[in-house]
């Protein structure tokens, strides 16, 4: 078979060549590392607790994933791809110890619930009355805390 | 809206008309000496449009009406307005509807929402309701020639609505106003919106994952879909035009496995992603139950660090407390994390058996038909033939259902999306009914946006004494560095106006296409400004038009714009005075 006769065969039996898309690891592209450090998630998390729905501990890291993803544009991955979940559940772990133990956050031992102190408060209520693009993020996330909730609410009430 | 002409009707007898000067699509320059009738006609454009103005008297017994004829939304409309009464505005839709107006406020009832401003009732100085006027309104957009350069906003009278300046700013940026008069009521309906929206979002992810699961597992696009049947459909032309029937069926046979095998080679690849991730969940949470392994052996340094005596022999000393304390609480959260992954995994291992299910029913028919084939190569002629065609058309059928329901679901996304911007409008409103607020989402986001883009105008001007490290307030009024407006003099104030003005006006039409969308300036500080300072304004100004498709009109004395494509200048053609006019 020649190489014409290859091509006329091709085109007849209507063969195309399949590019497969196998999911690998892009290790070229930046990770979220820069977006996992405490300060962010620990704001982040003081945020969460100063609403007036408060957030699960046990949730916290799902949460804190959920609500980047809606709320910042750098952050790479979802819910579902778990990429991101590692890293960022264990220094959200560590966001939140350090809260705990220098005494911005309590833990409302019967409901699990975390609940932000007056001195967490005052700190988050200095950070949104700056007027700066961290001010923004954070009502980012706060909006989407806030969606995550209603919603889990409503499909709870459906089921 | 798009300013289109502008004529000068005269007074009968005497009187001082125009022609009708056309604006350029971009900028529209009226160059002339001192004293050519510059600022009356720039004031005709706003006095048309139910801005205030008082004119000079020799001009109210010489004309007659100001002629403005603009468009919006694809209709032409023509105001005309006499220089002799308080207020009468004549408006003429595609040249044949009339309305006329003899007050200012049923005047603005209608312009503004006509330019898609919105008519919240808002609260004057005395408490009592008001809407928002045309002329509070056109001084974001109108420079006048000697207050206009002093404030960031000058109304023509003294504000009467509370927080003037940034109500207006709010209504022309289509946020919430900060004191609505009809708050109690609105606050009671908006909730209702929102939770309505809410279950709304709920309602239509629902439908959106229903849909999605419809989907038959191993997901192509619609083009890859189109193509198959493409191919199927030559496929069959093929064999209705054939001579040699068996090999051609035969063929067909081919073509069909060669699709199963391709979908199920997809259907591998799901099978492994659904898979990594799964171990990539087991991985976490062999990665947490590390940490804690080592935070175990921190706790237990630390009991041996205790029970030596030497060291300390107090029980309740304090060694390590801190640390020791946070061991204990990481420790907690951690276990608590593996519970979450364990439910995400359970997810993902639901799909891999649908996956695993659809992957065994694709091996089956790649099997079946290859059984098929195998028999066809012995057996003779139309039988062969009839089930090669009715196996494409089965197929293509196949096809085209998943194509319709791929429609569907681009459809359904659409609207989710859409559903999701509202439901985040109506929040933010519901929030700006609240007493104790944070700052808004929206408004946060555009006064940061003002103060950059404030810096960008600064720039090109040139101004050097003026900080660059500007905060927009709550009011919308910038603060420079940790100065306000009124200790700036003479170049810097006008610099400064000129930077605020530009900024606002940009940021106000980068992203609807309705509202006023023309910035007036009557000659800009010239003696204050350099010539190339303001040149280079201009220019900024000019690709602010193009790209924003907006107008910009200005009239000048010494300096002068160099035209390019989509800009006119109107130059004075009454020449029977002692300097040529433009009225005459």
């Amino acid at each position: 078979m020649n190489l014409r006769e290859v091509l006329e065969k091709a085109s007849s039996e209507s063969l195309y060549i399949q590019a497969e898309n196998i999911p690998i690891a892009r290790r070229d592209a930046f990770q979220n590392e820069s977006l996992f450090h405490l300060p962010l998630i620990a704001m982040a998390i003081l945020m969460l607790a100063k609403g007036r729905t408060k957030p699960k501990a046990e949730e916290i890291g799902q949460l804190i994933g959920e609500c980047f993803e809606l709320a910042l544009a750098g952050f790479k991955g979802s819910s579902q791809g778990l990429g991101w979940s590692a890293n960022l559940r264990i220094r959200t772990v560590k966001a939140l110890t350090f809260l705990e133990v220098s005494n911005f956050i309590t833990k409302d031992l019967s409901t699990g619930k975390l609940e932000a102190t007056e001195t967490g408060k005052k700190l988050v209520d200095k950070v949104i009355n700056s007027d700066t693009q961290l001010t923004l993020s954070l009502l980012k996330i706060k909006r989407a805390y806030r969606n995550i909730c209603k919603e889990r609410n409503i499909e709870l009430e459906l089921q | 809206m798009k300013l289109i002409s502008l004529e000068i009707k005269p007074k009968i007898n005497s009187g001082w008309g125009s022609p009708k000067l056309l604006f350029g699509e971009e900028i529209t320059q009226l160059h002339a000496n001192n004293g050519s009738g510059k600022t009356p006609l720039i004031q005709s454009i706003v006095f048309c449009l139910g801005y205030p103005v008082e004119f000079r008297e020799d001009i109210v017994r010489h004309c007659l009406s100001a002629n403005l004829t603009l468009t919006i939304g694809g209709d032409s409309y023509t105001f005309t307005r006499l220089y002799e009464s308080k207020f009468d505005i004549t408006i003429r839709k595609n040249d044949s509807q009339f309305n006329r107006f003899y007050s200012e406020s049923d005047f603005s009832k209608f312009l503004l929402p006509l330019l898609g401003y919105s008519q919240e009732r808002l609260i004057t100085n005395g408490n009592t309701p008001t809407l928002p006027y045309a002329s509070t309104l056109l001084p974001i957009f109108y420079l006048d020639q000697d207050r206009g350069y002093s404030e960031y906003y000058f109304p023509p009278s003294s504000s009467f609505i509370k927080n003037q300046f940034s109500e207006m700013v709010r209504v022309a940026a289509g946020f919430a106003p900060l004191q609505s008069y009809d708050r109690k009521e609105k606050t009671i309906e908006i909730k209702e919106r929102v939770k309505y929206l809410d279950q709304s979002v709920v309602e239509s992810r629902r439908q959106l994952s229903r849909l999605r699961d419809d989907l038959a597992t191993p997901n192509k696009s619609i083009s890859d879909i189109e193509h198959e049947v493409e191919n199927l459909k030559n496929n069959l032309n093929e064999l209705k035009n054939t001579k040699d029937i068996k090999s051609e069926a035969l063929n067909s046979f081919d073509l069909l496995i060669y699709n199963l095998k391709s979908q199920h080679r997809e259907a591998c690849s799901q099978e492994r992603e659904l898979k990594s991730k799964i171990s990539s969940s087991n991985s976490i949470k062999s990665e947490i139950e590390s940490e804690i392994e080592t935070l175990n052996l921190n706790e237990e340094s630390l009991s041996a660090f205790t029970t030596l005596s030497e060291i300390c022999s107090s029980p309740n000393c304090g060694m390590f407390f801190a640390s020791s304390e946070s061991y204990g609480k990481s420790l907690l959260y951690l276990r608590d994390q593996i519970k979450d992954l364990a439910i995400s995994t359970a997810t993902n291992q639901r799909r891999l058996d649908i996956v695993s299910a659809e992957k065994a029913i694709l091996e089956q028919s790649i099997q079946t038909l290859s059984n098929e084939r195998g028999e066809a190569v012995a057996k003779e002629g139309i039988d062969l033939f009839i089930k090669a065609i009715s196996n494409i058309s089965s197929k293509i059928f196949d096809l085209e259902l998943e194509k319709s329901k791929h429609l569907r679901l681009d459809e359904q996304e659409k609207n989710h999306l859409n559903l999701k911007l509202e439901r985040d409008r109506n929040v933010s409103l519901e929030e700006s009914f609240l007493v104790t607020r944070d700052p808004s989402i929206e408004i946060l986001n555009f006064r940061l946006n003002l103060s950059k883009e404030m810096v960008k105008w600064l720039d090109i001007l040139r101004s050097v004494t003026i900080s660059r490290d500007i905060k927009i307030d709550s009011d919308f009024k910038p603060i420079l560095g940790i100065e306000k407006l009124n200790v700036f003099k003479g170049s810097s104030k006008v610099r400064a106006v000129l930077a605020y003005h530009a900024a606002l006006f940009s940021i106000l039409t980068a992203k609807v296409s309705n509202g006023f969308r023309v910035l007036v300036f009557d000659t800009p500080r010239q003696q204050e400004l350099h010539n190339e300072d303001l040149d280079d304004y201009m220019k900024e100004l000019k690709k602010l038009a193009t790209n924003h498709n907006v107008q910009i009109i200005f009239s000048t004395t010494s300096y002068h714009y160099e035209l390019s494509k989509g800009d006119i200048e109107w130059t004075p053609t009454f020449t029977n005075f002692q300097q040529p006019m433009y009225l005459g």
